[in-house]
């Protein structure tokens, strides 16, 4: 049960706060996680509001796109000129109203199997600007910062500005569906030759996961013919069953949105950033 | 902590919580358009706020989060309580509120498009409402809405062409006219049951079972009843000892009577095991958490097949007893008094303890002569799953006591049903209950049964105070009603030029626990179904099981979509192996006007059946526009490799009303200024059947509507209805404002007659209300006057019945364009024309969102939305987001509802009814076009991609 609710107005306040409290507080940014009923794992009794903070800003640098953490889903949608897959990212929300709340950085943080941005950040190498508890802030790379058990908070997501190949993909039963599968693929491409392959799915466990074997089996190769990847693909996955889809279904399904994404980032609508 | 905002332009201050929900809050800040659909999920959009410009969910803020922040709602759009802004105009005036729980939000949801862009685009439109939940409309009509609103901001005056027009030669009748109560639902006013309770309400929480299937041992609540706050514990112990059945039918119900209000046993996981009264919610919950309850856990049985396997569990063991018509050798020696008792109103060819809650058959002709003379034949099992009906409304009672008399706010479609049982429970006299039906926020069947009312009526009856019953969303699922899921087995025989010779279906039914519509929801899957096709030999076999899954019950199509379902698709497998097209063997066999439909005979609701001539029959029009709108008969292929396109059809019918049962009754009274009251007991659920009824007094008394106030269902007020059920509103209930407006027109002429001096065969009303002779006329100002004076022969008043012996048949043609992409098993609906035969529609654009409405459910239902229980009767996926409901995302990219003009000699105006009929299409049309695309034949709803991948052989 929530007994606190604080507004810092600076980031060393926040996490202040934060160290004070520990785990009796959850940061709060955008609410869709935090504040609903189905998500919520449990309330903290504690809740700090990051709504005071500058953690709203985009902006597009020399050599990388830096997000802020508060932006929301719905602004990077409206955004002209970023990456087409961050905006078909963000509207794996389907709906206007959550789009208006929900934030990257509360995406990210919440960490869970359906978090949209993961995928396709994932898919770019992106990392974080991550504000720890000691005081310090450090840049991390996302998956990195995922897997930490002290997590601090995020300040902002850096996406690498260079010639990238990146598609994601998600696979849903109807709209208000928030997601079976979802799917993130990047890579660079050397002639035909795919290298710094990522692939990133939520929805076969928990957790959105990396798929390590399947980025290195297409690591410094040129891309299969979709159908025997899809094979690949699936034979290299053992999803469980949930309320969203059975283990059989989301691992014959996984080949199929991994090997189209992977198609898809391969032909020119793939090519995210010159 | 307090905290500061501007709500609606004004500041306020406000002192909250730190975990308080914005929307709770605001709503107890006097804003009642902020509602609530989904518990906190933030999934349904009802709450919607806008949040310093942007449209957000107010459920999912937390109360201090609008510290410092500019809130608005939709009374930031409303220009006065007289008057509602172009957007909520255009969206009354395009038949887009129907129960109006959502409208607020989707009002707010377009004022904040049309800030954001000049002339939106029919995506821009989608986007925008995205968020929004609404289960009535199908959304077809707020997105046409919005360019009408458009057009109103600019030029005020600008009405714009609706619908078309069914009747030139009236004012009212078969045109769009604004729905009665639209503005008061458009404007977020205080409305719905949520709205009229009073601050000092005590709240009901419900203990429910965890377990599906087992006897209370021994129940503590002695904790609980200690604790400050708490009024009143029920348990089986303390509960009223009478037998009910809490299905909202007609006395004697077919259903059997077969609980109490809690039973030594429970029967499915969320089954009542103790209802704690408390000053608070919080309290209450607490106190739940105190009841000490030791089970002895039985084992269950959930699939019908496991509940007709001899030896199975018995679901109901209790001792049988009958009203009439006992059997000579009835048998309780099997029967535990643990389980209480089952008393039948009649016989219902039942045999509880072996789980058979209902059975029928019956038929014509001779089937096995049929069969044995047909040159194919074919057979097929089809099944459905459980769907709950999902208004966004959760079921929600207020009980009070006034002047010594219980008094009972309720979202209800059944309130004299809802009089009748409370009085047999609470064993008090009629004349002591009053029963008010509040604007209801969607029922579709669910609210049709007394779901939880009696129990809030019992506490305030107990203890003076008064109560408030508010399902959650869980609840809703779990301890509502849904769709009987059902087993439909079809076997046709046909000569080889398509001539059906022999039809048989034999239905296998789920009714869970208990048996409330157990006999008829599944007959009426054969009554809505064999008598599309004219055949001589038909047989039905029904056969309905108790089990420990949660509650079936009613649900708009009541068995027919079901039934549909597997007779629409059996006739398309049949044309298969004839090689013949789908429409083809439907031309060859369907009935039509002048039709004599014997099989009726055979097909009473628990009663013997009338054989009937159809006396009109739309399906020519229909499936001709169908066949041109959807190029019937020309294969598109998709630019996509792994998608295939295909078309499919289902003809489709269902009643209005049930003739021999339902009745109605209405009272028109004449004001002292010539203006009219108009007291009926229709029940209007958002379908607009007060806007009906006015149409019909209006129309008949020669006034505007604006002169016709109506008040409906409220049991001291109003006189009887059976309540909205059987699609029977607009027969029965506008038959009897009709009834009433023509007997109070017979006065008025007797009374001009007398003050113009003319015989009464010579007069006649004129608009705006006047009587005109050859010499004279008179105002019904004048007129009131006059019989309202110390000399006048009193107030003009008449209240008239309707009760029919005519079924009123209205029928339909669905069809259905479909994409399937072979690799991921998604089924993608491209078009989808509803094209019905509802005889005179009385209010074309409501009627037409009813189509919209009823075919997107069922779309639905086809697709994706069913109710998961795991192996211990646990339902998986009590909330929107895992259940799934449509949202306009899931629009089909072209969706069209027309209305067939046909002229029903028994309805009144020509009237048929509309509603339920529209969710019996969707199933076999999308079946068939599945199978034009791709080749296989999809006989277990819902067609998932899972279903479709393992059809097609891929996983």
């Amino acid at each position: 049960m929530i007994e606190g609710f604080h507004s810092p107005d600076t980031i060393d306040e926040a996490i202040a706060l934060k160290r004070r409290y520990a785990n009796r507080a959850s940061f709060l940014a955008g609410g869709t996680d935090l504040n609903s009923s189905t998500f919520a794992s449990e309330f903290p009794e504690e809740v700090i509001s990051l709504a005071k903070l500058p953690l709203d800003e985009l902006m597009v640098g020399d050599d990388r796109l830096r997000i802020g953490a508060g932006v929301t889903f719905q602004t990077l949608i409206d955004t002209p000129n970023l990456p087409e897959v961050i905006r078909e990212a963000a509207l794996f929300i389907t709906t206007r109203n959550v789009r208006n709340m929900a934030t990257v950085g509360g995406n990210i943080a919440s960490n869970k199997f359906f978090s949209a941005l993961i995928p396709a950040f994932a898919a770019f190498d992106a990392t974080l600007r991550v504000a720890k508890l000691d005081g310090d802030t450090v840049e991390l790379p996302l998956m990195e910062y995922l897997a930490s058990t002290d997590q601090g908070l995020i300040l902002e997501v850096l996406v690498p500005l260079r010639q990238r190949h990146a598609a994601v993909a998600k696979s849903r039963r109807s709209f208000i569906d928030i997601a079976m599968l979802i799917v993130g693929v990047g890579f660079d491409l050397d002639g035909d030759t795919l290298r710094s392959v990522r692939v990133a799915v939520g929805g076969l466990d928990a957790k959105v996961e990396r798929l390590e074997e399947v980025e290195a089996l297409l690591e410094g190769k040129t891309l299969p013919e979709r159908e025997a990847l899809e094979t690949e693909i699936s034979s290299r996955v053992s999803p469980e069953d949930s309320i969203k889809g059975s283990a059989k279904l989301k691992k014959y399904l996984t080949g199929v949105l991994v090997a189209d994404a992977l198609t898809k980032a391969m032909s020119d609508q793939g090519r995210a950033r010159a | 902590m307090k905290i500061k905002l501007t709500i609606d332009g004004k500041h306020r201050e406000l002192d909250v919580k730190p975990g308080d929900k914005a929307q709770k809050v605001l709503k107890t800040a006097g804003l009642p358009g902020v509602r609530n659909g989904c518990d906190g999920e933030g999934s349904c959009g009802a709450c919607a706020i806008s949040l310093d410009g942007k449209v957000v969910n107010s459920c999912l803020l937390l109360a201090p989060q609008l510290d410092g922040h500019d809130v608005r709602t939709v009374a930031s759009i409303t220009p006065s309580h007289h008057e509602i802004s172009p957007i909520q105009s255009a969206l009354v005036d395009s038949g887009a509120v129907q129960c109006g729980y959502c409208t607020p939000s989707m009002t707010l949801a377009i004022d904040d498009l049309l800030d954001r862009v000049e002339d939106p685009s029919r995506e821009q439109i989608k986007d925008a409402i995205s968020g929004v939940y609404c289960r009535c409309t199908g959304y077809e009509q707020i997105i046409e809405a919005v360019p009408l609103a458009k057009k109103r901001m600019e030029d005020p005056d600008f009405e714009g062409e609706i619908t078309p027009i069914f009747r030139e030669d009236l004012k009212f009748i078969g045109r769009p006219k604004r729905k009665v109560d639209g503005a008061q639902l458009a404007r977020g006013d205080k409305a719905f049951v949520e709205d009229m309770v009073e601050p000092d309400t005590c709240y009901l929480k419900m203990l429910r079972s965890p377990h599906a299937h087992a006897y209370i041992k021994s129940i503590d609540t002695s904790a609980a009843e200690a604790m400050d706050g708490v009024v009143l514990v029920v348990t089986h112990k303390n509960c009223p000892d009478v037998y009910y059945n809490q299905a909202g039918q007609g006395f004697p119900e077919p259903s059997p009577y077969d609980r109490k209000m809690f039973g030594e046993k429970v029967r499915h996981v969320g089954d009542r095991v103790a209802v704690v009264m408390a000053e608070t919610e919080a309290i209450a919950e607490a106190a739940l958490e105190k009841i000490v309850v030791e089970y002895e856990v039985l084992e269950h049985v959930l699939t019908i097949d496991e509940a007709a396997t001899p030896g199975a569990p018995v679901v109901q063991q209790g001792e049988v007893e009958f009203v009439v018509g006992a059997p000579d050798d009835l048998d309780n020696s099997g029967a535990d008094p643990r389980d209480g008792k089952i008393i039948y109103q009649f016989p219902i060819h039942a045999d509880p303890h072996r789980n058979l809650a209902a059975s029928v058959d019956g038929g014509i002709g001779d089937i096995a002569k049929g069969f044995d003379e047909a040159d194919v034949i074919v057979e097929h099992e089809y099944v459905s799953s459980q769907v709950q009906c999902t208004p966004v409304e959760p079921h929600i009672v207020y009980t009070r006591m006034f002047a010594g008399r219980l008094v009972v706010h309720a979202a209800t479609q059944v309130p004299w049903h809802l009089r009748r049982m409370f009085s047999n429970i609470l064993s008090i006299p009629e004349n002591k209950i009053r029963v008010i039906k509040e604007r209801v926020g969607g029922g579709f069947g669910a609210k049709q049964d007394m779901v939880h009312e009696e129990v809030a009526a019992f506490c305030t009856w107990v203890t003076g105070r008064p109560a408030l019953f508010r399902f959650t969303r869980e609840e809703n699922f779990i301890a509502s009603r849904t769709r009987h899921p059902m087993e439909v087995t079809v076997k046709l025989g046909a000569k080889n030029d398509g001539t059906l010779l022999a039809m048989e279906m034999k239905v296998r039914a789920n009714t869970g626990p208990y048996g409330a519509h157990c006999l008829t929801v599944p007959m009426n899957a054969c009554s809505k179904a064999l008598p599309l096709f004219i055949c001589d030999n038909v047989w039905f076999d029904v056969q309905v099981y108790y089990s420990n899954i949660p509650p079936a019950g009613a649900y708009q199509g009541y068995g027919a979509p079901q039934g549909s379902f597997g007779m629409q698709v059996a006739a398309a497998e049949l044309a298969e192996k004839l090689g013949m097209d789908q429409m083809e063997l439907i031309e060859k066999n369907r009935v039509r006007e002048g039709s004599w439909l014997e099989i009726l005979r055979s097909l009473g609701e628990g009663r013997p059946g009338k054989p009937e001539t159809v006396y009109t029959c739309g399906l020519d029009e229909a499936l001709s526009r169908g066949r041109e709108l959807i190029d019937w008969g020309t294969k598109e292929t998709s630019e996509e490799p792994d998608v295939k396109i295909g078309k499919g059809v289902a003809i489709i019918q269902q009643g209005s009303g049930l003739p021999g049962l339902d009745t109605s009754n209405s009272t028109v009274t004449m004001f002292a200024d010539g203006t009219f009251m108009l007291l009926t007991g229709g029940t209007d659920l958002g379908t607009g059947l007060d806007t009906v009824s006015t149409k019909m007094v209006a129309e008949i008394l020669k006034v505007p509507m604006d002169a016709v106030s109506i008040l409906s269902s409220d049991t001291d007020t109003t006189p009887f209805d059976v309540g909205a059920y059987a699609s029977s509103g607009t027969f029965y209930s506008g038959g009897a404002a009709l009834n009433a407006a023509k007997g109070l027109r017979d006065q008025i002429l007797d009374v001009g007659a007398e003050m113009i001096g003319e015989p009464k065969d010579q007069l006649t009303l004129e608009f705006p209300g006047k009587v005109v002779g050859r010499t004279g006329s008179v105002s019904y100002l004048e007129m009131a006057r006059q019989t309202q004076s110390g000399t006048g022969r009193g107030q003009l008043t008449h209240t008239a019945n309707f009760t029919g012996e005519k079924a009123g048949f209205p029928y339909a043609a669905h069809f259905a364009q479909v994409s399937v992409n072979e690799r991921t098993g998604q089924v993608k609906i491209d078009k989808y024309y509803a094209l019905h035969d509802s005889g005179t529609p009385i209010n074309p654009e409501l009627a037409t969102g009813q189509m919209y409405g009823g075919a997107l459910k069922t779309i639905g239902h086809t697709l994706f939305e069913e109710m998961k229980v795991d192996e211990n009767g646990v339902c998986l996926n009590p909330n929107f987001l895992d259940y799934l409901v449509p949202l306009v995302g899931d629009l089909p990219d072209d969706f069209r509802a027309e209305l067939i003009d046909t002229d029903e000699p028994f309805g009144p105006f020509g009237a048929k009814s509309i509603s339920e009929i529209s969710c019996n299409g969707a199933a076999p049309a999308i079946a068939t076009a599945i199978h034009d695309a791709v080749g296989v034949w999809m006989r277990h709803w819902p067609f998932t991609p899972e279903a479709v991948l393992e059809a097609l052989g891929k996983i």
